[in-house]
């Protein structure tokens, strides 16, 4: 078993809109607009018409499977204090102990830059980049820790998300949202590892 | 007899002269041709004595005089002036000949084109006179007309909203007839910019699905990967080209497409290979003849290139996560001098 952090909301498609649906409104909109189409597609223009309808939806679901709680958890594996603390839980006398950590405010950011390949007649003409931002603002982060791995999170305070997302340029959609990170604990032995044991 | 005579004669001409003067026979009133009303009243009326009458009646405010006769007179003496009135004519250029109608009737005017194959929403190009120029009241404003209209860029609109922009530019969609509303147009003959004639048809190919029909698919790739641990190995780098292995679960939101090759059709359908490859060539050929014949109709072509397409997604397999802590109270983090308060954090974990 790994630590897992479920927020809500759980991914970026879900912080920028009320529905599933709502992503693919949204790009949509954007890709309908001849300008926009056009620089897209400014290769194979001929294919403009198909990509209207059936990139919002590809683009909604590159957005659906950005999961919040794994972009959060992979900030929190780069943070030097954690780390530091794991190094220290590998000591003698605190194996086996608990490492408690605080993080003051923090900000995790992520950019991602998922993409579509366009194949007409199985050949790939096409190769469209979607942008998605996330940063996250927390308040406080009460961890634990125990042999090298996360086993605890206790967020505090205020946290949000920011996300942004869009396609070759051009904006789709952002939005700020408030994010509830429920606390998290794993049993003995599972967690994240932030630190391997000294060989 | 003589003196019978004489007699005959003078009573003929006192009553010639008793006789009120025909206009022909009348001198020509003074000129008051593009003054106002006002202006030829005071002139004709309060000046000469005359008296006056319009055309039209009731004088319409802003007249101009645009051409007087002499209605009456004795003994070559003026007693009545007839004015026929103009006005100015109002600007028609760029209405539609049916506003342009309506508008110079409002104005007391008519209207003359030479262009009998127009219709309504042909606009005014040109019109004699000029904006602003004077024609006396019932009298036709002459009009040239442009059929012509651009056509508007339709692709990735919606029919509904494809044929609100075809019928604002007075042109109609054909293909759409049997479309759902949210159909959308994959592409359209003549293109966007084109130019058509007021009242002809856009050729439109529609869209199989709509850009909102389908529900959403499930997250198109796993879950974004960075949460594994550290002793993990490294995300793949993504792809130049389509795995052999792909299929339509694991991109679920690629849309339903033509088999990618001819030998996997045959096997579906349990033709033998060679049975199936008879069959490519002799549809190779065809095709080959029917371009030789000239035949090109553009939505057709791109209907079969439709079934050809589909999309594959792949999820940013190394997104660059970043921590930005702040307010620690690490030595690292005191040693770490910035002049900007706004600015005390600490960048980690660079990838």
């Amino acid at each position: 078993m790994n630590l897992t952090i479920n927020p809500n909301p759980g991914t970026a498609a879900l912080a920028l809109y009320d529905s599933a649906r709502g992503a693919v409104a949204a790009a949509a909109r954007v890709v309908r607009d001849p300008q926009v189409m056009s620089t897209i597609c400014r290769d194979a223009p001929a294919l403009a018409g198909q990509l209207v309808a059936q990139l919002p939806e590809a683009g909604a679901g590159l957005l659906h499977g950005i999961t919040l709680g794994a972009v959060l958890a992979a900030g929190w594996q780069k943070s030097r204090e954690l780390r530091a603390a794991a190094v220290r839980s590998h000591e003698d006398g605190r194996r086996g102990k608990i490492e408690p950590v605080s993080l003051a405010a923090h900000s995790i950011t992520s950019e991602h830059r998922p993409y579509v390949e366009v194949y007409a007649d199985e050949r790939k003409v096409l190769t469209i980049t979607f942008s998605v931002d996330l940063t996250f603002t927390i308040g406080l982060l009460s961890a634990a820790i125990r042999d090298g791995r996360l086993v605890t999170l206790r967020p505090g305070g205020d946290c949000e998300v920011a996300v942004s997302w869009g396609v070759d340029g051009f904006k789709i959609g952002e939005s700020k949202v408030p994010i509830r990170i429920p606390s998290v604990a794993v049993p003995l032995g599972a967690g994240i590892r932030l630190a391997r044991p000294p060989s | 007899m003589p003196v019978r005579l004489i007699v005959a004669l003078a009573m003929a001409v006192a009553a010639f002269w008793a006789t009120p003067a025909q206009a022909a026979k009348c001198p020509p009133p003074p000129n008051v041709i593009g003054q106002t009303y006002e202006q030829a009243y005071e002139t004709l009326h309060n000046h000469f004595g005359y008296g006056v009458a319009t055309v039209p009646d009731p004088v319409p405010p802003g007249s101009f005089v645009s051409s007087a006769e002499t209605l009456s007179c004795i003994e070559f003496k003026i007693t009545g002036v007839r004015v026929y009135l103009g006005g100015k004519v109002p600007d028609l250029t760029g209405m539609t000949l049916t506003a342009a109608t309506a508008e110079a009737q409002k104005a007391g005017f008519g209207v003359t084109t030479g262009q009998p194959e127009a219709t309504g929403e042909w606009k005014v190009a040109e019109q004699t006179p000029a904006p602003g120029g004077l024609l006396a009241y019932g009298q036709a404003v002459s009009l040239l007309l442009d059929g012509s209209t651009e056509v508007p860029y339709l692709i990735g609109r919606t029919v509904e909203e494809a044929r609100q922009l075809a019928a604002d530019r007075g042109l109609t969609l054909r293909g759409a007839d049997d479309a759902r509303d949210d159909q959308i147009v994959e592409d359209q003959n003549p293109p966007g910019g084109d130019e058509l004639t007021i009242g002809d048809a856009i050729d439109v190919v529609l869209s199989v699905v709509s850009p909102v029909s389908p529900p959403v698919s499930p997250p198109v790739s796993p879950p974004v990967s960075p949460a594994a641990s550290p002793d993990d190995s490294p995300s793949p780098s993504p792809p130049e080209s389509p795995r052999p292995d792909e299929s339509p679960a694991e991109s679920p939101e690629a849309v339903p497409t033509a088999p990618p090759s001819g030998e996997e059709t045959g096997s579906d359908l349990g033709v033998p290979p060679g049975l199936a490859l008879v069959a490519v060539a002799a549809a190779l050929l065809g095709l080959a003849g029917w371009k030789a014949r000239g035949g090109r109709r553009a939505p057709d072509r791109d209907h079969d290139r439709r079934r050809a397409v589909r999309l594959v997604s792949r999820a940013d397999p190394s997104p660059d996560v970043r921590i930005h802590e702040s307010r620690g109270s690490r030595p690292a983090v005191r040693l770490h001098v910035v002049p900007d308060p706004g600015r005390q954090e600490i960048r980690e974990g660079l990838s």
